[in-house]
């Protein structure tokens, strides 16, 4: 059953039981979402830990995360076997296209400041 | 540990030809002492130094001083994005010579449907607006457009979005905050802010984020159970932003307009020398949990969030770390999730 109070607040801007529920829904699939990009950016760090004997650290304040891991890719896969570059480059392109996915929703633009894409 | 500045906030000039009901600087006149063209020079220069990345300018209205085009080329010129946020009053008159600055983006304010956006901030307003985000979209540049809520306009959410959706701009909402000319009994409370947040996650999730790019800014969050895309590491005040006032003053953000929190003037210190200096930005450079405030002391998320947006815990309760406008806490103590 829904929220009362939940419910309750949606009316202020005509949201409907349906939205809120689709909210709530989008909300685990996100929550689910970041442990699966968690899980493959441990994979690829490990992967180019292993590698190349070299980490890369998350810009601070987590910008363009998990991105960073993509910077060190290319001199990676060099010289190295056709399946360690295949599964390197489809790790990376999932990760990627994940963590796209993810795209922010709240408190990504510091106010008075301005949002880009 | 050494933090690296990524984004400057300037307010070019306090000058603006608005006077709008809840602008937080209470801008109008410029201030006593604005930078020189040549001190602005010399600021682009530091900010460079220091490895800058993303520079905003802003007001007042940026536009208004007669130096912005050089400033902003300064900035282009060293490397730097380039981006402003505007009234779009005078836009019109500047917008060949902003497209020949390719700035990253463009904020222009609307602040409701034409009849709750002049009543804030004056008649004839609204379409100039419009005309200036059309004119930018014309010219390809990316725009977004910055929208204030409190309780003057959060009902027009809905029709704004009829209005915007697959203009091909950006929509940042943000709450308005009691400081300068906006007065408290004017700041949603904490069932209204949820429901505009509501409103945030109901439309990413009905459209594609091409048709409406609506995200909300800092002052919206925290690690809820129920909205998606809450992820949020603290406020960035003085750990990888600064916001730089028209008379030379550094902040942590410019909406920490309190002379408590300027750290120094770029007319007696570089800004290396303001940025390094061990004892600016304690507040969040030093933050340990024993800052968090009574708001945020018992949570669960508070080491990692901080005590969320620090101007706006600050405007509110007069201390940082604790910030009563969180999902997390109305979920918790009013929704009872």
């Amino acid at each position: 059953m829904m929220n009362q109070k939940l419910k309750e607040i949606g009316q202020k801007l005509d949201i409907s039981e349906k939205d809120i529920r689709s909210i709530g829904k989008k909300g685990i699939a996100r929550n689910i979402l970041y442990w699966i990009i968690g899980i493959i950016v441990a994979i690829l760090s490990f992967v180019v830990g292993f590698f190349v004997g070299k980490g890369t650290c998350p810009a601070e304040g987590g910008g363009g995360y998990p991105f960073a891991a993509g910077v060190v890719i290319p001199s990676m896969i060099s010289g190295k076997k056709k399946s360690t570059k295949i599964a390197v480059l489809l790790i990376s392109a999932i990760a990627f296209l994940v963590a796209l996915k993810a795209a922010p929703v709240f408190g990504y633009a510091i106010k008075y400041n301005v949002y880009k894409r | 540990m050494t933090y690296k500045l990524k984004c400057a906030v300037w307010e070019l000039t306090l000058k603006c030809n608005l006077r709008c009901s809840h602008c937080g600087s209470s801008a109008g006149i410029p201030r006593k002492n604005e930078l020189t063209t040549k001190e602005c020079f010399k600021l682009c220069e530091e900010l460079a130094d220091l490895g800058c990345k993303d520079v905003s300018l802003m007001g007042g209205e940026p536009f208004l001083r007669e130096d912005w085009f050089q400033v902003a080329q300064c900035v282009n010129n060293l490397g730097m994005n380039l981006n402003f946020v505007s009234n779009g009053i005078v836009l019109d008159r500047y917008i060949d010579k902003i497209a020949k600055l390719k700035p990253k983006v463009v904020g222009i304010s609307l602040d409701g449907i034409k009849e709750t956006h002049e009543s804030i901030r004056g008649k004839g307003t609204f379409d100039k607006a419009i005309r200036a985000i059309d004119l930018l979209r014309e010219k390809g540049i990316q725009t977004t457009i910055i929208t204030t809520v409190s309780k003057l306009n959060f009902k027009d959410l809905p029709k704004m979005k009829d209005l915007l959706f697959k203009k091909n701009a950006n929509w940042q909402i943000q709450v308005a905050m009691p400081f300068g000319n906006f007065k408290k009994e004017q700041i949603l409370s904490k069932e209204e802010f949820y429901s505009t947040a509501m409103f945030i996650a109901k439309e990413r999730i009905k459209n594609k984020f091409e048709d409406m790019p609506v995200i909300g800014a800092h002052c919206y969050g925290y690690y809820s159970k129920i909205l998606p895309g809450c992820k949020w590491d603290g406020c960035s005040a003085g750990t990888s932003a600064i916001g730089i006032t028209s008379d030379g003053n550094i902040v942590g953000c410019l909406s920490m307009g309190n002379n408590r929190f300027m750290e120094g003037n770029i007319r007696n210190q570089n800004l290396r020398q303001i940025w390094e200096n061990p004892s600016s930005f304690s507040y969040n450079q030093k933050f340990d949990k024993t800052k968090l405030g009574p708001n945020c002391k018992n949570c669960k998320y508070g080491i990692k969030c901080k005590g969320g947006c620090n101007s706006m815990s600050y405007s509110i309760t007069n201390q940082f770390h604790n910030n009563p406008y969180c999902f997390y806490n109305i979920e918790k103590n009013i929704i009872k999730v």
